[in-house]
């Protein structure tokens, strides 16, 4: 599986209605220690809506904060955008690229 | 106290930046992330794919990227592992650029460079030596 | 003290190098049919191009990532590639211009047939770019196109009414035989002229080859202002000779040696060998500069291996785009194509490409986990708002102008 998959996926809530695609995968580097050093990359949240310029570059999740003129410009997308928890999610039909949620 | 864990977007993050090999060389770019799923339930990011026909999966054409990927496995390299596929515990720094601690002339991307530079740069004279010495 | 010379050369040699075949030929063209009217773009053009090269300059040297990595990253692939797809054609367009006045400038000098000379002009490109010592290469280079200094004596040895010169540059206006459509056209030509993309696709990868840091930020401050300003006045210098010579004769610029004509009517013989030199030193600079940019946005691109001063062995791929671009520009120059015309195209669709570099280099110049504590100051961010405004603008308008006045006509 890539997380290409995952971008592509459509997102359904329980009645099959959809609340968008995935826009990005937040990971948190907090699983249980393979192989090496460093704790493994556990797959936290999915960004779901629209698809935005403003969330592509940084100005949503990320730390951009100016200039002004294109923060002005590009913030107001983020409303559209809503974060689902993994254990929100019912399965992951990763044939289809949908994501069903409980 | 646990120190906070690192949180990262992969979309924003992680896809598209570019990878560094041990000595600091530019040896590709993110194209793709491995997910598995882990005894727990839970997905794990295993591994960063980059090399040919990656991308081109990722951009929606994804026969033909499998096809170049799996051709590219079979010639580009003299053994049977996968070159285009890191696996993350092998990403040493993750910031502005992803440093890796493989050698470059063990990634997938290299096969291009290296057929190049046998079939062509190789027999223009003076392509050995670094300008500015 | 050592470090002080190698600033002042430094400096003047970025005077020398800020001149290429896009600012002589917009130059001279504008002074001759608008008169000193347009040089108030030429102003807004060098203040627009050292915001753009000190912001890529400073992500270089923090971040350690140089423009086409950064556009692929933030635009993602599929915008990245149109982005590269656009970029290269229009440096491609560059390369041969540039070329073509290597050639140009050698034939005027030599009176050997143009087109006998451009692969050898071609050749001498790529020598430089796959063995010599660049930097030294490109000190001699800069350095020597301050010989186009003349232009500025030919200025001062003519003796102008200084008040009518100065009027069409603080009160500019249309000249009556001329119409508004016209005259915008050739300001976007001005101004892609003076914020010409390679410069900074170059600038910003030398940057990052070289491994500048944080400590460097003061010197590329300096090489950028002031070495720019300067260049910009030797522009305008261009343009004042072709507005006090060949306007009033009604003489247009068709080609290379009526950008010169000035310099040979006031200085003689000597005034233009010291011209046609500083000419050749200008586009030879300009076409190692442009030749490397073609091999940079590609790799940078696609992850690949770049760098000036590695061996080509180290770099293959890298190198083989060089080759393939200058051997591609010098098909394209021979096949009779105007020289003056490609450098035309050229410079007014880099002023319609700008918006695609450098906005997302403002974005980045703005994001705190690549820049810490480097980001770009209230001030600077206002500035270089404006100009991304002032970008789009000009990029929305470049296509239908060249339509409607017929590229220039």
């Amino acid at each position: 599986m890539r997380i290409s998959d995952l971008l592509a996926s459509d997102v359904q809530d329980a009645g099959g209605t959809s609340l968008g695609q995935v826009r990005d995968v937040r990971v948190v580097q907090d699983g249980p220690v393979v192989g090496g050093v460093q704790a493994a990359f556990r797959v936290d949240a999915l960004l779901v809506g629209r698809g935005t310029l403003g969330g592509r570059l940084g100005y949503h999740h990320g730390q951009v904060q100016g200039p002004w003129l294109l923060r002005m410009l590009l913030r107001r997308a983020s409303r559209t955008v809503r974060t689902i928890e993994m254990t929100q999610i019912d399965r992951w039909d990763d044939e289809q690229r949908i994501v069903h949620l409980r | 106290m646990m120190p906070a864990a690192r949180v990262l977007y992969a979309s924003l993050d992680l896809l598209d930046r570019q990878l560094r090999d041990r000595h600091g060389v530019e040896c590709g770019n993110v194209d793709d992330l491995e997910l598995t799923r882990h005894d727990d339930g839970r997905l794990y990011v295993t591994a960063i794919l980059s090399g040919p026909g990656v991308l081109l999966y990722r951009l929606g054409r994804r026969r033909l990227g499998s096809w170049i990927q799996r051709a590219h496995r079979r010639t580009g390299f003299a053994d049977d592992a996968d070159h285009a596929r890191v696996p993350i515990e092998l990403a040493s720094t993750i910031s502005a650029s992803i440093d890796l601690a493989i050698d470059r002339t063990d990634h997938a991307s290299f096969a291009g460079e290296r057929w190049v530079g046998d079939h062509i740069i190789s027999h223009i004279p003076g392509n050995d030596h670094d300008a500015d010495q | 003290m050592k470090k002080l010379l190698g600033v002042f050369l430094g400096v003047l040699s970025a005077i020398g190098g800020f001149v290429d075949i896009g600012d002589l030929v917009a130059n001279a063209e504008t002074g001759a049919r608008f008169r000193m009217n347009l040089a108030w773009v030429v102003v807004v053009g060098v203040v627009g191009i050292i915001v753009y090269a000190e912001m890529a300059g400073r992500v270089a040297a923090v971040s350690g990532r140089p423009v086409f990595d950064l556009v692929r990253e933030r635009l993602g692939p599929r915008f990245g590639l149109a982005n590269l797809g656009a970029s290269f054609f229009i440096n491609f367009l560059t390369l041969t211009a540039e070329v073509a006045g290597v050639a140009i400038a050698i034939s005027l000098l030599s009176s050997i047939n143009y087109l006998f000379i451009v692969p050898a002009a071609a050749v001498l490109v790529w020598l430089v770019v796959w063995r010599m010592p660049f930097e030294t290469m490109e000190r001699i280079f800069g350095l020597l196109g301050l010989c186009l200094l003349v232009f500025a004596v030919t200025v001062w040895k003519i003796g102008p009414d200084w008040n009518q010169l100065l009027s069409g540059v603080v009160h500019p206006h249309v000249p009556s035989e001329e119409n508004p459509f016209t005259y915008a056209y050739y300001g976007i030509a001005l101004f892609g002229a003076a914020m010409t993309p390679y410069e900074v696709f170059f600038f910003s990868s030398g940057a990052v080859e070289d491994k500048w840091t944080v400590k460097d930020l003061g010197e590329n401050r300096i090489n950028v202002l002031l070495g720019f300003p300067p260049g910009g006045l030797l522009s305008l210098a261009i343009m004042a000779c072709a507005h006090l010579v060949l306007a009033p004769a009604n003489i247009g610029v068709g080609t290379l040696d009526q950008v010169s004509l000035p310099v040979a009517l006031t200085l003689g013989k000597v005034g233009l060998a010291i011209v046609l030199i500083g000419i050749f030193a200008a586009t030879f600079g300009a076409a190692l500069e442009t030749a490397l940019s073609a091999g940079y946005v590609i790799a940078q691109y696609l992850g690949w291996t770049w760098g000036k001063h590695a061996a080509p062995r180290r770099a293959t791929r890298f190198h083989l785009v060089i080759i393939i671009t200058l051997a591609a520009s010098t098909f394209f120059a021979l096949s009779g194509v105007d020289p003056v015309k490609v450098t035309e195209y050229s410079i007014v669709l880099s002023a319609a490409a700008l918006p695609l570099t450098y906005f997302p280099i403002l974005v980045v110049a703005n994001d705190p986990s690549y820049m810490g504590e480097h980001t770009n100051g209230r001030w600077l961010n206002a500035i270089a708002s404006v100009y991304l405004v002032v970008l789009v603008a000009v990029a929305l308008a470049t296509i239908p102008l060249m339509i409607i006045t017929k590229a220039g006509q």
